[in-house]
């Protein structure tokens, strides 16, 4: 017993001076990593929000100036009659065809783009606002829309597949 | 664990010190990856911008010549 007494004192108290030091420098580490590791993955996160965002917002560009380009009046077409049945606008001649309306609504949650019974949903837009692109004489040419999606404004003039002949002076 | 004899001969330092650099590369790796994802999400977002108002740019040229 004597023996093991004798030994020297500093091969305990090293290992645990070392542990304590080895702590302290993991937890000094961690402390100073925290910062950087909060700030990546909260910029993960903002940068998920962006790019779906724009995602949404590139789905309801191509919806919104693909339904555009279909309604087609006439040459001989005086205009194209607009109509605004509550959250929604609605375009005739889709597909050259003067009953057929084109329809973009919107319920809240989601915006409808199509047709009246078959219209292609996307969701995730906030501030939706439904027009129309007009010209300087006030004729209806196209959907104008803005919305927010993903922390940012977004605005989409869409022009229909083709106009209405311009009044001249001396048309009725 | 390591046992006390290994510690005079400095071995707890040498691993610590690989530990640590291993856990600093680690977590800088991660901090990386996260602004890498970061910067490539405001490529994606510039870019939409930029072909939506390419978009409305030629709606406008379209309006502005059936007057």
């Amino acid at each position: 017993m004597r023996e093991s007494s004798s030994k020297p004192r500093n091969d305990s108290g090293a290992t645990f001076a070392h542990t304590l030091v080895a702590l302290a420098v993991l937890v000094a580490m961690s402390a100073a990593s925290y910062p950087l590791a909060s700030s990546a993955i909260a910029a993960l996160g903002k940068a998920a929000d962006s790019a779906f965002g724009a995602s949404r917002a590139l789905v309801a560009d191509a919806s919104i100036r693909a339904l555009a380009a279909r309604v087609r009046a006439p040459f001989w077409a005086a205009s194209i009659e607009p109509a605004n049945p509550g959250d929604a606008i609605e375009a005739p001649w889709l597909d050259g065809e003067m009953e057929k309306p084109a329809v973009i609504a919107w319920d809240g949650e989601a915006l409808r783009i199509g047709e009246a019974e078959a219209a292609f949903r996307v969701g995730g837009l906030e501030h939706v606002e439904l027009a129309w692109l007009e010209d300087g004489r006030g004729r209806v040419l196209g959907f104008a829309l803005a919305f927010e999606t993903g922390g940012r404004a977004w605005r989409v003039e869409a022009p229909f597949g083709s106009f209405p002949r311009p009044r001249t002076e001396g048309t009725p | 664990m390591r046992t006390s004899r290994r510690t005079d001969s400095g071995w707890i330092e040498a691993d610590a010190a690989v530990a640590l650099v291993i856990i600093a590369l680690a977590a800088a790796g991660a901090a990386e990856s996260g602004f890498a994802a970061a910067r490539a999400a405001r490529d994606l977002v510039a870019r939409t911008q930029n072909l939506i108002a390419l978009g409305n740019d030629h709606a406008r040229v379209l309006v502005e010549a059936a007057e």
